[in-house]
């Protein structure tokens, strides 16, 4: 009942005039900023904040959530439409998103994700509300042998991202790796292919890498077909809503995701990117058709939509609970609400009750908002897709420079994607697919990090990993889920999963 | 025919009178300076936007620009410990419109350590120092060790039995060059566990996977030394957080110097006439009372120096690292072998 008495003041608070259009405007930007690739909900955040010095502190955050899971909904879009990621999160959308929308089902597709968003983000808020204090204890039980078998269960789930062969995903994968080691070595410090190229200190960046990867070489492949022959979507538009076939497909993806997402958004470091990866695995693993996977399955548009959602809602969880910031935009939230003299930690719900249950409610609000504010837009988007090549594709490309510049004012960013772009434009024509190199961009300097933490910490013995409770499981699912892969029972179905596109 | 004639009188009387002022002005040191500031300033801060220094140096230029009279810029350029940032100012054309944020992470430790485009102190120009980062190490509250001294005799015992978490490489961290130093001076071993940020140190040191905390205090670390879970046991720095004065700081007790400004600096070669506006509005806007409730709150002590002191502190500082540094790399090296 408490709970319930705590979120109607914090309903009353919302309702306030003030505290609504606060609320629009953030989710308005959120989308609009989702939707432009490159351009994330840090820049735009940032660029907001000395904005909200003069506004009560409960607007304040109001706001700035609202762009943070306002992204959210937003960055499908782009995937689907033109395969470029808006966000990190949503590159795995472009697997089956656009090819959903080749096949003309973007709307489908788009009312799915924006579905899925606002059920993953209910779910989630719930999770919020009523678990987040004992969660973040157990979050704070994740130390690096934790993140260690995690990563590791996660580089073989990867397998299942593949859907041509395996080997080359295995290759890709391994690239990733490499390309992930750029950058200092994190425990001596010594620079590793670097070049003498100090911008390349700190690595490669994610946003610069995904966006070349996917959407440049998307219009640079689709310049070799020849410009005016080619017809834009062969098969135009033919349904603007999801059917009853596409819910009864993605409903369980959608609950499914959510829970994973919420669950992995709490854990420092595992960020919404590594949830939607995570739901994609996960519905292609138990589906019965895995084939469709990479062809244009809704499932795996709704689960890692969901996930990311939920993932962007569960990071809320350390900061609000912990005052400890999980990302970026939780590093910039904290920031807000301390200008205005309130300290996030473990007291923040008994002294500031308001601000708490105050930013809860504005995400019920938020996310009734959101959905408003995207299913009549999917009809707008829809008609990007009419816009000739030869338009579209520079405006991509304009988009994409900008957005890849202005993640750090740096126009070295802008030149690792154009790099990636013509990189991932062979990889597509010779078959290599990108997605398993991203998660393993991802997950491999976590890896590093997590086995080297830990080795510290335990002098050296890999028994860590196996005598805690939590990383001992976790490596336990990993060995079998290897076993699985070389036992011959196991080994038929996987090769349906693997089955080639080329027959 | 007439009006030429005067146009062209007055033009050498205009010119006799310019050059008599100009020899009045060189004479008695009145020469008008030119107009400065007359467009915005950039204002580079080579760490992620919410971080302590963005958050601290935004008021500071958002109050010397009301005194300049034109709008300072902050652009966030991240990467490599703030170096790229340090490269952007350094490169700039010398004419104050391009200013950047100062720490000991990119002027001190990534020239001495990393594979930035600059190796000493000579392209820049110090301009003042605004505050102050704290450093220290932690234990949580139920940790056996009540003082820093009770823990130095512990871990003389257990060499390595400390697990302490920093914020990046050992030798490419002030903090893990600091403790580097203390080894040296207690015959003792740290674990050292990198860490990406201030954060992640916090999240393992409350979840008990590591047992020491040495990283910078931020506001999330305060909470929790307020509330009695953290213990601080020594300072890796000069200055002391309020409240905490009885704590001991390596400087008392080893005398070593560990660099922890925060300031402003820009390229090197500033006209004087630009240097001395910027004095004048920094000077003031160190005062400005929304930008000591920020430091307050973010735990970093407001400290004060001018142009002269603060370019003595800077060199200083970067003299006695790149000391320090030699020897730790050279142990490093020996260690591989």
């Amino acid at each position: 009942m408490d709970v319930l008495q705590n979120l109607l003041s914090g309903f009353t608070a919302i309702f306030q005039p003030s505290n609504l259009f606060f609320c629009f405007m953030g989710v308005f930007i959120g989308t609009l900023i989702g939707v432009l690739p490159g351009i994330g909900p840090v820049g735009a955040m940032s660029l907001l904040l000395p904005a909200t010095y003069k506004v009560a502190p409960l607007s304040a955050v109001i706001m700035l959530a609202g762009i943070y899971y306002g992204a959210q909904y937003g960055g499908s879009t782009t995937s689907i439409l033109v395969n470029i990621p808006g966000e990190a999160s949503s590159v795995v959308t472009c697997l089956d998103g656009y090819q959903m929308a080749r096949k003309g089902r973007a709307g489908p597709a788009l009312g799915m994700a924006a579905f899925g968003s606002f059920i993953a983000g209910t779910i989630a808020l719930v999770g919020l509300m009523l678990v987040a204090p004992p969660l973040s204890s157990i979050a704070l039980g994740f130390g690096p042998p934790e993140y260690f078998s995690l990563m590791c269960l996660g580089l073989t789930i990867l397998i299942y991202l593949a859907s041509g062969s395996v080997v080359r995903a295995v290759m890709m994968a391994c690239f990733g790796v490499i390309l992930g080691c750029v950058g200092q070595d994190p425990d001596t410090g010594s620079s590793r292919f670097v070049f003498g190229i100090p911008d390349l200190l700190d690595g490669i960046g994610l946003a610069p890498l995904v966006m070349g990867l996917f959407g440049v070489s998307e219009v640079f492949s689709n310049i070799e077909q020849s410009l005016g022959r080619r017809e834009i979507f062969n098969s135009g538009i033919k349904k603007l809503f999801p059917n009853r076939e596409d819910w009864r497909r993605s409903i369980k993806p959608i609950f499914r995701g959510s829970i994973l997402g919420f669950f992995l958004g709490i854990l420092p470091g595992g960020s919404a990117v590594i949830a939607s990866f995570a739901s994609y695995a996960v519905e292609k693993k138990i589906s019965k058709h895995p084939e469709r996977f990479g062809q244009g399955a809704i499932e795996g548009v709704a689960g890692p939509e969901s996930a990311n959602n939920a993932a962007a809602e569960g990071a809320f969880v350390p900061l609000l609970t912990l005052g400890i910031p999980p990302n970026v935009v939780m590093a910039l939230l904290l920031g807000a609400l301390m200008i205005h003299g309130i300290t996030p930690g473990p007291r923040l719900i008994p002294e500031h009750p308001e601000i708490f249950w105050g930013v809860i409610a504005s995400m019920y609000v938020g996310n009734v908002m959101l959905l408003v504010l995207n299913l009549p837009l999917i009809s707008l988007w829809v008609q990007v897709l009419k816009v000739p090549y030869k338009v579209l594709f520079p405006l991509i490309l304009l988009f994409c420079l900008i957005g890849a510049y202005s993640i750090n004012n740096s126009t070295f960013d802008a030149a690792v994607m154009l790099v990636f772009g013509v990189l991932g434009y062979l990889m597509r024509k010779y078959k290599y697919e990108g997605a398993p190199m991203i998660l393993a961009f991802v997950l491999g300097p976590m890896l590093e990090n997590s086995l080297r933490q830990s080795l510290v910490i335990s002098d050296g013995s890999f028994l860590i990993f196996f005598i805690r409770p939590i990383a001992g499981t976790g490596m336990i699912v990993t060995f079998l889920m290897l076993l699985s892969f070389v036992v011959p029972a196991f080994r038929k179905r996987r090769e349906v999963i693997v089955h080639e596109e080329v027959t | 025919m007439d009006a030429r004639k005067r146009g062209k009188s007055s033009l050498v009387l205009g010119l006799c009178a310019g050059v008599v002022f100009y020899f009045m002005g060189a004479a008695s040191g009145l020469t008008k300076d030119p107009d400065y500031p007359t467009k915005p300033i950039n204002f580079y801060i080579g760490w992620t936007v919410g971080g302590t220094t963005d958050m601290a140096a935004r008021p500071l230029v958002e109050a010397a620009s009301q005194h300049l009279g034109q709008p300072i810029v902050p652009i966030n350029r991240p990467g490599a410990s703030g170096a790229l940032a340090a490269t952007s100012v350094m490169t700039a054309a010398p004419d104050g419109y391009t200013l950047g944020a100062s720490a000991s992470s990119n002027l001190v430790v990534a020239p001495l350590s990393g594979d930035v485009t600059y190796k000493d102190l000579s392209g820049f120009t110090q301009i003042m120092n605004f505050g102050v980062y704290l450093y220290t190490i932690m234990v949580r509250s139920d940790a056996p060790w009540k003082t820093w001294k009770e823990f130095t005799e512990w871990a003389k015992k257990n060499p390595g039995g400390a697990k302490i978490g920093i914020t990046g490489a050992k030798s490419a961290d002030i903090k893990g060059i600091a403790l580097w130093q203390v080894e040296k001076r207690e015959q003792m071993k740290f674990g050292y566990v990198a860490f990406k940020g201030s954060a992640e140190v916090l999240t393992n040191i409350l979840g008990g996977h590591i047992n020491m905390y040495g990283a910078s205090i931020d506001p999330s670390t305060m909470t929790y030394v307020k509330e009695g879970k953290l213990r601080p046991l020594l300072y890796l720095c000069k200055e002391k957080m309020a409240g905490y004065e009885t704590i001991p700081s390596v400087e008392e007790l080893y005398g070593i110097r560990v660099p922890n400004f925060m300031g402003v600096f820009g390229p090197k070669g500033l006209p004087e006439y630009v240097l001395r506006k910027l004095d004048d509005a920094f000077g003031k806007a160190v005062k400005d009372t929304r930008f000591a409730n920020v430091m307050n709150q973010m735990c970093t002590p407001v400290v004060y120096m001018p142009r002269d002191k603060m370019k003595e502190h800077v060199e200083k500082d970067f003299l006695e690292v790149s000391k320090v540094i030699k020897l730790l790399k050279a142990e490093e090296a020996a260690e591989k072998k």
